[in-house]
């Protein structure tokens, strides 16, 4: 039993930590029914100001604390609470993109002023031995941090469950029109809600900052997703729950880091712990008992839109297409630049026909794609024709993406998006080091050998014909009839199947295309250098992709066209801004998604109108959100 | 009220973004610094470049040839074509050096400039220019680790520039970053193959090297040293290392640690990077083989905030010392996390990987670092080649830390002076062509670039780089960086 010790003490102080951040983004998701998936990056942001202050200012600890976790906490949550407003007049997956690149800003932002190198962070707690237990030396600074996150917990359950304002605050989730009869604002509670969720959020980052003695943004920044599994534990909805779940996992992951040390073919299941707990618990718990709190804007304006005349767009199409097959000749020595981009084309559709046909939102594209380039090289070494292994690949993403859709049937909004992401990690962080995957080492992959498509012009042109196919087939699709389905499954699933239609099938087969369509391209990508690995896979741009598909437009065709441009090519010539894309990448998701609800149109047209509705409770805006012209709405 | 609180906050917004600009370099310093490339010098080091050659004698200056027909356009933005890359870039210098054409002939450095042993003979005409590329990743996670390696490589031409040129040859230098992107590498390979560039020297992508791998076969144009951090530096016709590559460099760490006594060893690979699964694969084999024992191995995520299970497993199985396959900041959280447990195991990894900021984190001092490297130790002056090293640092660029990274630039740097004054006089009169280059170092043999290296010989026409398996020893401790001997150590 006592070798079992040193684990459980240790998985206690990281679970609190945990804990603290879990019940901080279940406090703002519940008031707001925004899911802050930057919640992390508060807190790296916190812990930057802290030490800005600390150690470079020189200011004592307390003060800088005091500043970066309630100064700082409470200026954003006070922003945080304005763009919430802005977000809850928009369907649930652009809430996604806006919180996603709100994240990618904080982190960017960090990233940029400080350097992409951490810096040392200084302890302000005392690190000497507070006691020992079965041999292990716990130091005072792990006891504090231990007690204070534990008193901070019960603090805030009480606030939410004795006190005046928890009640008001759980009247703004019950029924935020009657609050509003009281006399009460909702739109104060909630800034009071963002107020408390931001400060913990910049606690928990301060905290972790000083017990690691290092200041990292991206690491700081997925803190939360960690926390994710503490709150799903939760359910998203109770505080203490979501504050065990944390103590939960942080000693769960310890044990099962002892338990997996001597199994060769289990390691790397405690770091992935957290995302297992959120997938299955999601997964299990279903829609119904979760609930979604953003949901209820959705994105049904996608099968009314306004397009071009059917000459004009055939005129679109042709020039886009006579540009694209003049880019050889034009752009020199950058061609593998645009050959990178031209096999991120299906990517980007297999994630536009999820988010923007059918409603959905996938945070795993990255591993559907990296599934697709290891059964790729391990085809071609095999000796299987190229064209072959390129369809294999997407074959192969198929059962993956039948494996995403059981949450999809399962969850929807929010939840999907939540346990897709947990998914995606969990494979990028465990089965792609695994030999039928990537392995240890670069795989071999390669260019077809025949009419010289080995060539870079030639890749270029079978990577286009094949992108200009994959456009072709979801055209296709989204004129048929599983087209309709897809744009009734985002309107409403409950109609969709009172006209007897499944909407399940319905998600099980755009999951399953959405993946085939990823699978290739990932194989396109393996092909590009004769070798590929998991490197190029990493789960965070799962993110960025679904930021920058928000950016490039809200058709499917459209953001597959400018999306892989605006991400590979842009910064290939703006080589001058460099990490300055990150940046723009986020402040371009968020103001995507704020647009998402036709706010642009009105800020130009209604500019008081606007301020008449910024003063209002969001339970108006939502009501006034419905009543927004479609097209206007989500074009 | 509320609407001028959200431009408020924009104005914050953007007022803190512009303040995030002044604190990088400027566009003009960059284009001075690495000579019309696109990556960032350090502020630091780029001031220092400045006026280190601002004070450098007129006459250590090389010939100021107008730019040779074709010079491209970037070597117009960077200084006049003859001066360096790495060529100061106040207008006065600038102008300097135009106005004393004449002057600028085949004057060895004084005293002050370093090591100008390896030019043979005095310059009388300037040959054209001759343009060298270097790609890395020197932004994002890899930019900390890699920038002293952009740094020592501009120092290296402003030093052999200062001495005359290569055979008589100013040396302008394109540094570029390509984001460990293989496809922007594979594509500034091209750019720099139409700028007329006839070699990449010190490569540093270890992330983005099967694009710069593709890309420099299409073009047909050497590489001559860099990080070495991948099995291709021994697998191409035009990829030319300093020294041992990866398995040379593995199996120097390991036997070294089993000849101080550590027989029972761990590792910790990441499961991030195809650089930390390699040594995965083939270090606990090559353990075996050295007669000692892989008791504990586990993967490990580079966003992992906590190590004690690792490192108490390790604990458990007796691991005195633990292989690291990760970046320099994980290094540091298992560090904190085994000091936690009060383990402190030697750490086994390759030096490349740690910034000198990382080298400064007293727990990972404290648990001590052993590194085998491909090139002689950054921290001695043993050898007239350190000895150049450190003087040519000294002089051009006094704040940058010594480093593993920046004696690889350095030294790739000599590989390449090496290759061409074997060429002899004939490289001098003509403009030198990638073939010259790949001719020049087919006639390495046996040559140590005084002192650096272990002897490094190439064959005209080699299939790929003959494997090297000496290596050199380092330690990082509380004293810091520390080595021994400059003399590698053959296994």
């Amino acid at each position: 039993m006592s070798s079992f010790v040193p684990f459980l003490v240790f998985g206690l102080v990281f679970g609190s930590i945990y804990g603290m951040a879990a019940m901080g983004l279940v406090l703002t998701y519940r008031t707001s029914g925004i899911f802050n998936f930057a919640h992390g990056a508060i807190g790296a942001g916190a812990a930057y100001v802290f030490y800005e202050l600390r150690q470079q200012q020189g200011l004592p600890w307390p003060l800088a604390a005091l500043i970066a976790i309630i100064g700082f906490g409470a200026v954003l949550g006070v922003l945080l609470e304005q763009l919430a407003r802005g977000l809850a007049r928009v369907p649930v997956s652009y809430q996604i993109v806006g919180t996603v690149g709100l994240l990618l800003l904080i982190r960017a932002m960090c990233t940029w002023i400080y350097g992409s190198d951490y810096r040392q962070f200084k302890s302000f707690l005392p690190r000497d031995t507070a006691f020992t237990v079965s041999g292990v030396a716990v130091t005072k600074e792990s006891v504090i941090i231990f007690l204070s996150v534990t008193a901070a917990a019960v603090g805030l359950y009480l606030i939410v469950e004795r006190s005046r304002m928890g009640t008001m605050m759980r009247a703004v989730v019950d029924d935020p029109g009657l609050l509003d009869t009281t006399g009460i604002a909702p739109t104060r509670v909630r800034r009071q809600a963002w107020l408390l969720g931001s400060c913990f959020a910049s606690a928990s980052g301060v905290l972790l900052a000083s017990q690691q003695q290092q200041l990292d943004a991206t690491l700081l920044s997925l803190l939360v997703v960690q926390a994710f599994g503490a709150a799903a534990i939760g359910a998203f909805r109770s505080l203490p729950m979501a504050y065990a779940g944390g103590i939960v996992i942080g000693v769960a992951q310890k044990l099962v880091s002892k338990e997996t040390s001597t199994h060769a073919w289990l390691q790397g299941l405690d770091f992935n712990l957290p995302f297992l707990v959120l997938f299955f618990v999601l997964l299990v718990l279903g829609r119904h008992r979760l609930g979604d709190l953003g949901g209820q804007v959705r994105l049904r304006a996608t099968a009314r839109r306004r397009g071009m005349a059917p000459g004009a767009q055939w005129l679109t199409a042709a020039a886009v297409l006579l540009g694209a097959v003049l880019v050889p000749q034009m752009v020199g020595s950058r061609l593998p630049v645009w050959i990178n981009a031209m096999s991120q084309v299906l990517l980007f559709l297999s994630l536009g026909l999820l988010v923007h046909t059918s409603g959905q939102v996938s945070l795993c594209q990255m591993s559907l794609a990296a599934v697709g380039a290891a059964a790729f090289a391990h085809a071609v070494s095999s000796g299987v024709p190229w064209g072959i292994a390129v369809l294999l690949a997407g074959l192969i993403a198929v059962p993956v993406g039948a494996v995403v859709a059981i949450p999809a049937i399962r969850l929807s909004g929010l939840f999907l998006a939540l346990a897709t992401l947990g998914f995606g990690i969990f494979i990028a962080q465990f089965f792609y080091v695994k030999s039928y995957m990537f392995g240890f080492a670069d795989l071999h992959t390669g260019r077809p050998h025949v009419l010289n498509l080995d060539s870079d012009k030639g890749y270029y042109y079978l990577l286009l014909a094949i992108s200009v196919a994959g456009i072709a087939m979801v055209v296709a699709v989204e004129h048929s009839r599983l087209g309709r389905l897809l744009r009734g499954l985002a309107d409403s699933p409950t109609a969709l199947q009172t006209l007897g239609a499944s909407a399940d099938v319905t998600r099980v087969l755009v999951f399953c295309l959405s993946a085939f369509l990823a699978g290739i391209s990932g194989a396109l990508f393996a092909g590009q250098f004769g070798s590929v690995s998991g490197t190029s896979f990493n789960f965070v741009g799962s993110l960025v992709i679904l930021a920058v598909l928000a950016i490039a437009g809200r058709t499917t065709v459209k953001a597959a066209i400018i999306g892989p441009i605006g991400m590979i090519v842009g910064p290939a010539y703006a080589t001058s801004l460099s990490d300055g894309f990150q940046v723009l990448f986020g402040a371009g998701a968020m103001v995507a998604a704020i647009c998402a609800s036709g706010v642009l149109n009105t800020v130009f047209g209604r500019l008081g109108a606007l301020a008449a509705w910024r003063a209002e409770s969001t339970t108006t805006a939502r009501a006034r959100a419905h009543a927004v012209p479609a097209a206007s709405a989500l074009r | 009220m509320r609407i001028r609180v959200g431009q408020a906050a924009l104005l914050v917004t953007a007022v803190l973004a512009l303040s995030a600009c002044g604190s990088r370099v400027s566009g003009e310093e960059i284009l001075v610094g690495a000579g019309g490339g696109t990556v960032k010098l350090d502020p630091s080091s780029v001031a220092e470049l400045k006026s280190a050659t601002a004070g450098a004698p007129a006459a250590a200056a090389p010939a100021a040839a107008a730019p040779e027909a074709g010079a491209s356009t970037a070597t117009a933005a960077a200084p006049p074509a003859a001066s360096t890359s790495a060529q100061p870039p106040a207008a006065g210098t600038v102008a300097a050096t135009k106005t004393k054409p004449g002057k600028n002939t085949a004057t060895v450095s004084t005293a002050s400039a370093p090591a100008a042993a390896s030019q043979p003979a005095a310059c009388t005409t300037p040959g054209a220019p001759l343009k060298l590329g270097q790609i890395g990743a020197f932004s994002g996670v890899a930019g900390p680790i890699t920038a002293s390696a952009r740094t020592a490589l501009a120092t290296w031409v402003q030093d052999v520039n200062s001495r005359g040129g290569v055979a008589c040859h100013p040396v302008v230098l394109y540094a570029m970053d390509d984001g460990a992107d293989p496809s922007k590498a594979a594509a500034q390979v091209a750019e720099l193959k139409e700028k007329g560039v006839q070699a990449l020297v010190a490569v540093f992508d270890p992330l983005g090297f099967n694009g710069l791998r593709s890309g420099v076969e299409k073009a047909k144009m050497p590489v001559v040293g860099g990080d070495g951090i991948d099995f291709s530096w021994n697998a191409s016709p035009y990829l030319f290392p300093v020294g041992a590559g990866l398995l040379g460099a593995i199996r120097g760490s390991i036997h070294q640690t089993v000849a101080s006594g550590k027989t029972n060893l761990g590792l910790l690979y990441c499961v991030e990077a195809s650089v930390c699964t390699t040594g995965a694969k083939i270090i606990p084999p090559e353990v075996e083989r050295a007669g000692a024992k892989m008791t504990y191995q586990s993967a490990i995520s580079l966003t992992q905030t906590d190590f004690t299970a690792q490192c108490q497993s390790a604990k458990n199985a007796g691991v005195q010392a633990m292989g690291m396959a990760m970046d320099g900041a994980s290094i540091g959280r298992v560090a904190r996390s085994c000091a936690a447990i009060n383990y402190h195991p030697q750490f086994v990894t390759n030096g490349l990987v740690l910034s000198p900021q990382n080298a400064l984190d007293p727990d990972v001092r404290r648990n001590t670092l052993s590194s085998a490297s491909a090139v002689a130790p950054w921290t001695l002056d043993d050898t007239a080649g350190q000895r150049a090293y450190h003087a040519a640092l000294k002089q051009y660029a006094p704040s940058l830390v010594p480093d593993a990274n920046s004696i690889y630039a350095w030294t790739s740097g000599k590989l390449f002076e090496a290759a061409i004054n074997g060429l002899g006089v004939a490289a001098r009169g003509k403009p030198i062509t990638s073939e010259d280059v790949m001719a020049g170092l087919g006639l390495i043999k046996r040559n140590t670039l005084d002192g650096l290296t272990p002897p490094i010989t190439f064959t005209a026409g080699q299939k790929a780089a003959p494997l090297i398996n000496c290596v050199y020893y380092e330690l990082l401790s509380d004293k810091g960086w520390t080595a021994s001997s400059s003399k590698p150590s053959c296994l």
